[in-house]
Order: structure tokens, then sequence, then C-alpha cells
């Protein structure tokens, strides 16, 4: 009886766990598209405050990048957006008592609203910032600005990433985008060759000795943290490229590229020399008794051969550079600009994650941002590891 | 044309050949038979220094060929290769086209002249008794022909680089009686052109396309000698047994 | 040129190129050890840090990387052993464990810091552990699952057919097959793949971020809710954002070299470890 019980309940603990692991990465996308998602839904203006202007005023086509010039005194006249030409007169909160004194306003603000209204309906230029609470809405001659929320276009293609800026914050992920790219396909225009040549000599020159010795080495490259490789790439990669480039900082796309190179080579490696070992023996004697050298035989018959696993090794390595978050966070300077050159400054996505979200409130636009570039690079992480997947379960007879 | 003087062969501490010295002729079919794991393969693969690639592999004694110690240090192992075509037991084209695994041979060594290349892959496929049958599918993968096509397109290949000797282990082993007949045949036809070596577990196909005859058994020539000889009246008891299957 | 020429050529490349990987891995670890042989006494070993993390020692991140360790471990093992004998011993080879092992294969190519974000979710927003122990250590538990369930799955494959089929001959049912059979013969090669978790746990930095790990502690965690440090988080704090980041560059130095020397020992073990045991298979 007793027994069965215990039977019965490893059985079910077993189970469960083979559920458990099944579903983990579900239950994992889906609370990052939970909190991710909510960001599209977010105001435009920072939650909890509105933007009035006077009622006479005709311009309607607002969005956060135009707010964000008009508080940056960037555009300073109405009619710059279609409007009268009347000058822009900015006003926050605390300007309140350029027009007014404590005690008018009340003891507690309770005149607060209607004054704010006084003044907007005064001020043919106005924008006032105010939060909800104080809302002169209802009182004439004011007008709330309707900003229409962030879209999904703004926030793929949007050149600026200023998460903290008020009252409009700008979410365009455009530079991360690129800067991730950017970084991690350089890194494996460096990790490529190198790693091929080395998965070449492991799988056809080394001696055994010489084998046994280089891959645990090619094991511990894998196994040195990434904030290790980081650490190096701060002290020793980042001063090196400045001096050798001449550059005002060491901190570029380039070092980022660098490190994420050598960290991509335990994959390269490993993958591609299993390819290369598994091309079957008689197609390596055929090509040798016709006369062809060693080289020619790895080049025309090998690697064609394995070319599906060494397409899989590269696409790994692009996986694995892109989800790289501590070494790329410390060497490459994150700038979050549009990346104009090897040498600048970028900024990749898990790094703005890595950076920003212990600062960004909890539940707020950033935050949820934040979470929704971590299920952009979820998903992209999840592609590259499938396409890998497919790559080196095909077998590649048809199509050489 | 290929002489060896006493030759003994080591995988590692396994000794795979005995002692062996043989004669064999230009332009004639030499058969090598005997029971598995005798050491045939490793015997022929020495003759174009396959055996180079395995690990832990020794060689005594000397091999010439056409005069020459194919193992002096002088020897250039591309070239040495190029001379000596190989068919091994399985058909194994590579993963290309037709085409592609014709024209291989001659690209690797050089030849980049694409109506050279053109002519010789037809000429070679017509010479291995193939080319009606592939000429639409030249462009097609290997893969797609049927393994007696296969095996015929390998030594197609192995022509195509002009080898005056050819060597062939059970070239037809893999493969059904017509296309194994077929093989024969261009055997036959091959001769005229080019020194033979064939190993070979069928008997029929030992006295039918060979001339002469080596039996081997546990790394040990038993017996050499003209196959008519050797299948009517051999000298020894032994070879007599293997060849009329009274022998385990 | 000629094709022997070439392959001379080509050949020499490769051969540089191995002789580059060496050298870059001498290079890093070289740097690292040289620059922190020369800070590691027993008093930075079992010290606490003082002077704004410029002097002192890294006493508490070790602890805390230890805590996270356990913490992990305690979570992921149980549950990806048992997963493991799910799939190999009950689920057959339907499309049940094909989909168990694609995800957890994804489970393996998702970026460390998407983990972080994770667990940050859930377990510090979510179920309220807010920045702890708990929540740290689940969320690299989570990281390893796949870890321990490969290498378990692998070493409960690599145990003979024939030492099923003698227990059930002997009137053994499935479980006490796999309890007293299966898994003691299993178990070294189960142990591979633990260690690896420990050499990984102890490493990575983006997981713990958000979920455990603080800048500076005056004092030992006290329960699992609390905080704590960890070394590969209190390297980068060092490296990037402390009071004083040129004074705490020794401090630097020699956290990375206890942190290289933790994750190396554990990984080389668990290589050493399974060439070993590869070979003995072979044996048998
Ligand atoms: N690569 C190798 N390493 C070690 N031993 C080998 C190797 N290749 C062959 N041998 C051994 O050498 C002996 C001769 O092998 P070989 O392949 O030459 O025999 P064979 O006569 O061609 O047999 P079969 O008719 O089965 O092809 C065998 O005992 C075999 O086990
Ligand atoms: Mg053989």
């Amino acid at each position: 009886m007793l027994k069965k019980f215990s039977n019965f309940t490893i059985k079910s603990l077993l189970i469960f766990s083979g559920a458990f692991a099944g579903i983990t990465i579900l239950f994992i996308s889906i609370f990052l598209f939970k909190e991710g998602l909510g960001f599209f839904k977010k105001p435009a203006v920072e939650e909890g405050y509105s933007l009035f202007v006077n009622s006479k005023n005709k311009v309607e086509d607002f969005d956060s990048k135009k707010i964000k010039e008009i508080f940056d005194h960037e555009i300073t006249n109405w009619s710059e957006l279609g409007g009268e030409d009347v000058e822009i007169l900015l006003f926050r909160m605390d300007n309140i008592f350029d027009y007014y004194s404590d005690e008018e306003l009340g003891e507690e603000y309770e005149f607060l609203a209607e004054k704010l209204a006084e003044v907007i309906k005064a001020e043919e230029g106005i924008i006032a910032f105010v939060p909800h609470q104080y809302s002169p809405a209802e009182y004439s001659g004011v007008k709330e600005l309707s900003v229409p929320n962030i879209t999904p276009s703004d926030f793929f293609t949007g050149k600026d990433w200023l998460p903290t800026a008020t009252p409009s914050p700008l979410f365009g992920t455009l530079p991360m985008l690129l800067g991730t790219l950017l970084v991690s396909l350089v890194a494996i225009l460096f990790a490529l060759p190198l790693g091929l040549g080395v998965a070449i000599y492991l799988s056809e020159l080394a001696p055994e000795g010489i084998r046994k010795f280089l891959k645990p080495i090619i094991e511990l490259l894998a196994g040195i943290p990434s904030v290790v490789y980081g650490f190096f790439g701060l002290v020793v990669l980042a001063p090196l490229v400045q001096k050798t480039f001449n550059l005002p900082v060491g901190e570029t796309a380039l070092t980022g590229s660098l490190i994420l190179a050598i960290m991509a080579l335990p994959t390269i490696i490993s993958i591609a020399e299993d390819a290369m070992r598994n091309t079957p023996r008689a197609m390596k004697e055929a090509s040798l008794a016709l006369g062809a050298t060693h080289w020619q035989t790895i080049y025309r018959v090998i690697i064609p051969y394995s070319k599906s696993g060494i397409s899989a090794a590269v696409v790994l390595g692009i996986g694995r550079a892109i989800g790289e978050t501590m070494a790329v966070l410390m060497v490459t300077g994150n700038a979050a600009l549009m990346p104009t050159s090897l040498f600048d400054p970028v900024r990749t996505i898990p790094a703005t994650i890595a950076a920003e979200l212990g600062e960004a409130p909890s539940g707020g636009a950033h935050y949820q941002a934040l979470f929704l570039l971590g299920a952009i690079l979820f998903i992209i992480t999840l592609f590259i590891s499938i396409a890998a997947e497919m790559i080196s379960k095909k077998k590649n007879y048809k199509d050489m | 044309m290929i002489v060896t003087k006493n030759i003994n062969f080591y995988y590692g501490t396994f000794q795979a050949l005995k002692n062996i010295s043989m004669t064999m002729e230009a332009n004639t079919v030499t058969a090598f038979i005997g029971p598995s794991g005798c050491g045939k393969s490793t015997f022929l693969r020495l003759f174009n220094r396959m055996n180079d690639l395995i690990d832990g592999t020794r060689l005594e004694g000397e091999c010439l060929i056409k005069g020459k110690d194919i193992y002096d240090k002088s020897i250039n192992i591309d070239a040495l290769r190029k001379d000596i075509g190989m068919v091994f037991q399985k058909p194994n084209p590579f993963p290309k086209s037709v085409f592609e695994n014709v024209a291989y041979g001659l690209r690797v060594n050089g030849i980049k002249d694409k109506k050279f290349i053109a002519d010789k892959v037809e000429e070679t496929l017509k010479a291995a008794a193939l080319f009606d049958e592939v000429k639409d599918k030249l462009n097609k993968s290997a893969f797609e022909l049927s393994g007696g096509q296969q095996q015929r397109l390998c030594i197609a290949r192995a022509l195509a680089v002009e080898p005056s000797i050819l060597l062939m282990d059970e070239p037809a082993s893999a493969l059904d009686p017509i296309s194994t007949s077929k093989i024969e045949e261009l055997i036959h036809d091959l001769k005229k052109k080019y020194t033979i070596v064939i190993v070979t577990h069928n008997m029929q196909q030992a006295a039918r396309v060979s001339d002469k005859t080596g039996f081997f058994m546990l790394g040990e020539l038993i017996e050499y000698n003209d196959t008519k000889k050797m299948f009517l009246n051999p000298d020894k008891e032994i070879t007599q047994n293997y060849i009329t299957g009274r022998f385990g | 040129m000629n094709k022997r020429t070439k392959q001379k050529f080509a050949f020499f490349f490769f051969r540089l190129f191995s002789i580059i990987i060496v050298g870059i891995l001498i290079a890093i670890l070289g740097f690292i050890a040289v620059n922190g042989l020369k800070v590691i006494n027993w008093e930075f070993l079992s010290g606490m840090p003082k002077e704004g993390m410029t002097e002192g020692g890294i006493f508490p991140a070790i602890v805390g990387t230890c805590y996270l360790i356990i913490g992990s471990l305690i979570f992921a093992v149980p549950l990806g052993v048992m997963a493991a004998i799910y799939t190999v011993e009950y689920a057959g080879n339907g499309k049940v464990v094909r989909f168990i092992r694609m995800m957890t294969n994804n489970l393996a190519s998702i970026p460390s810091i998407v983990f972080g974000l994770f667990g940050m979710a859930l377990f510090v927003k979510g179920l309220g552990f807010g920045d702890s122990i708990i929540a740290g250590s689940l969320t690299l538990g989570l990281l390893t699952l796949p870890i321990i369930i490969r290498t378990s799955e692998e070493a409960l494959k690599a145990v003979p057919e024939s030492y099923r089929t003698g227990s059930y001959a002997l009137g053994a049912t499935k479980l006490q097959t796999i309890r007293k059979v299966v898994f003691p013969c299993a178990l070294p090669n189960i142990l591979t793949g633990i260690i690896l978790s420990i050499s990984r746990v102890s490493g990575e930095t983006a997981p713990i971020l958000f979920t455990v790990a603080a800048y500076f502690l005056p004092s030992l965690p006290d329960s699992i809710f609390s905080q704590a440090m960890a070394l590969p988080y209190h390297l980068y704090v060092l490296a990037t954002s402390g009071t004083d980041i040129e004074a705490s560059r020794p401090m630097a130095y020699g956290t990375a070299l206890v942190l290289v020397v933790i994750v190396l020992f554990f990984n080389l073990t668990a290589t050493l470890l399974r060439q070993r045991l590869s070979k003995n298979m072979k044996n048998k």
C-alpha cells in the first residue's frame, strides 16, 4: 500500500519534472511579453502628466519627438509646427510662481488648477506640463493635447533612445538593433577564419597528442566568465585599440567585436571540427587517390561536405555574440547613437537592458521598453537556435 | 610494372602482411583473393600509399613501380597517386554533380581549360561505358545515379587523370549481377591500356577477368600463378580448398 | 603557385591560428594571474571590503557566490535529473521527448540577460521575493537546467541495456531497476554535469544583476531573502563603477583571479572527469 503510494508519487514527480523542463521556455516567453507588450499601451507623455495649450492653438499633430524638441528649445515657434506665428512658451509646474504667490494658490493648492487655467488662457503661445491632480481641463480656454501612444514603428525605427527625457521620453531602438548587429557580425568576421583554421588544424592536421592538449584549452576559453572577458577587454584591449588607431576613447564597436570574436571562437571551433570529422573517410581517400593534395582535399571535399555543420557553427556563433551582455557592456562605450563607424562607441540590446533595468521604475514605460527589448532578444536567439538546428540536420548532397 | 620485395606491414603491433614478394606485369589484370581480413586491401593500398593516412602503421621491404621505389623520400605522393588510380569497394562519388566528379581529378591537377575538361569528361565517361546513361544528367548530383552507375562513375573519375595503373578493391561487391557484368566487361576493355590489380571475393569473377591470381591468407601470399593454372590445377592444396569452397 | 606550395602556405596559417588561440588564452589568464597574485593573501580572501572597496577583501562576495551555487543546485539538480530520468526511462522516443529535448536545447541558447529579466519579473516582483538569494538561485537554477538535463540524459543512455534487462530478469520493478541499477551506474557522469553547472553559476553576472546582487553589503547575508554580493558582479562593480576606479584596480585583479580560478577549476574538473569516465566505459 505504502509502497504503491510512494511509487505513484515518484512517478508523478518524474512526469512533473519532464513537463517543467518542456514548458520553462514558454513560461519565460509569456512573462517577457506580458511585461513588454504593455509598452504600446503607454501614453507618449510621462505617466500621470498631461500637456495643455491655449484653446486658440490650432496645432494638432503632435508626437513624442516633437514634444521633446519643443522642450529642448529646438522648436521655438508654433509656426514651425504649422500653427500661428507665436513664440512657444514652455511652462512647467514651478513656473506658476512667476505668476502667483503661494497664498493665492491656497493652502493645499486648492486653487492651483483654476490659476493654471488662467495662465494658459492668457498666454497664447504656452505649452504646459501638468500632473493630473491639478488638471485645468475643465476650465474654458484650455485645450488638453492628445498625444498618440508610442507605435511599434516608432519603437523599431526611431533613432533616439532617451528613456528618461521629460515630459516625453523617446524609445527609438534602431541604434541598439544596428549596434547589436554591427558588433556581432564584425565579431564573426574575425572569428570565422580563425575558428575554421583551428577546426581544420584540429580535425585534419594535429597529431593526437596536440589535439588532446588543444581541445581542453578551447573548452577553457569557453569557460572563462564573460565578466572576466569584459574586464580584460576594458583594461587591456580598449587602451590598445585606442592607441593603435589613435582614437579619443578605446571603448568602441571594434573593441566589442574583438572580445566577442574571442568568445565566439570555442563555439565555432568545436562545432565546425565535429562536422569536418564526420566527413566519411571514403570521400577523403577518393580525393587523395586522384592526386589531390591534402589541402585540396580539405577545401574541395571536406569543407563542402561539412558545409551544413560549418554554417550551423557560424549561426550559433552569431547567436552567442548577439546575446552576450557583460563583456559588451564593459567595452563598447554604450553610447545609444546610430553606429557610423567601427571606431565609435555603440550600444547593444543586452547591454542596454543590463545598464538601465536597475534604474527603470517598475511597471513604467521605460521598464516595459526594456522587457520588450528582452523579448526581441529572446526571439532573435530562439530563431537562431532553431535555424542552426535545421541547418545542421539538413543533408547537403544535392546543392553542391 | 609493380614489384614488391619482402614486404612486412604493421598496424601498430599487429602484423598484417608477412614477407610478400610479387611481380605484376604491365597491361595485365592481377586478381587478389583470400579470406576476409587476410590483408588484400592492405597490400593493394600500399601501391598508392593510401596506408600512409593511417596513424601508427609501419612498412618494411621495398615496393617498386616502374622501377622506382615509391616509398623513397624524393617521391611526390600526389603525382604518384595521380598515376595510380583507385576504385573503392563501395561507390564513393563526391557530393557533386556527375560532371564535376569526373572533372575533379583534372581540376586538382591544375587543368583549367574548360574545353579540354569537357572533352575529357565525355571521353572517360564513354570509356567507362556510362556516357549514354548519364548524358542528360551531367549536372545532376552523382547521388541520383544507381549504385552500379555510381561505381562506373568512380571508375571514370579514376580514368580521367590518365593513370597507368588501376587498383580496384572489390569494385563489384556492392552491386547487382547486371552492374557487375558491366564492370567486368569494362575491366576487360581497360586491360589494353592499363595495368589492373583487382581484389575480389568472387572466384568466378577472378577467373573471368584476371590473367594472374594471388591467393592470400593471414597476411601471407600462399600462391601466385596464372589464373588458369590456379583454378584448374593449383600448386598448393590449401589453394584448391579455398577456391572450391571447402574451406571455412 | 604550385599545389604543394599552396598547401604549405595554408597549413602554415592553420598552425599559426592554433598557436594564436593558445596565445590568447595564455594572455588572458597570464595577465589576470600576474596582476591578481600581487593582491591575493589571506586578508584579501577572508576580509570585508574597506575604504570604498579600494582595500580589504572580498569575503562577502565569495560567500555570496557559494550561497548561489548551493541554492541553484538544490533547485536544478533534482528537477533536471528527474526530467532526464523521465525522458530517457519513461517517455520512450515519441513526440513528447522530442518536444522536451527541443525546448531544453532552445533554453540553453537563451542569453543569460533574458534569464535575468525573467527572474526579475517572476521571482523578484511576481512572487515578491525581492532582490534575494532565493530569487538569484532560482534564476541561475533555470539557467543550468539544460546543462544538467543534457548530461544526465547522456549518462542514463550510456548505461548498457543489458543492466536493465538483467535487473528485470531478477524480478525487479522498473522503479527499483532505475534506483538500484541505472542511477548508481549513471551517477558519475551526472556528476560531471553538476560540476559544469557549478562552474557556470559561479561565473554568470547578467542573471544576478537584478535578482540578488548587491553593490556593497556591510555584513554577510542572514537569510535566503537577503541580498548578497557575488564574485562576478563584484568584479563588474570594481571594474566599472567603484567609488574610485583607479584605486580599486588591484582589488579588481584579485577578484578576477579568484573568480577565474573557481570557474576554471570546476570546468577543468568536469572535463577531466568526463574524459576519464569515457575511457573507463570503453575499457569495459
Ligand atoms: N586501420 C586499421 N587499423 C588496424 N588494423 C587494421 C586496419 N585495417 C585493417 N586492419 C587489420 O589488418 C588485417 C588485414 O585487413 P585488410 O583490410 O587488408 O583485409 P582484407 O583482406 O581486405 O579483408 P576483406 O576481404 O574483409 O576486405 C585485418 O586483420 C584487419 O583487422
Ligand atoms: Mg578489403
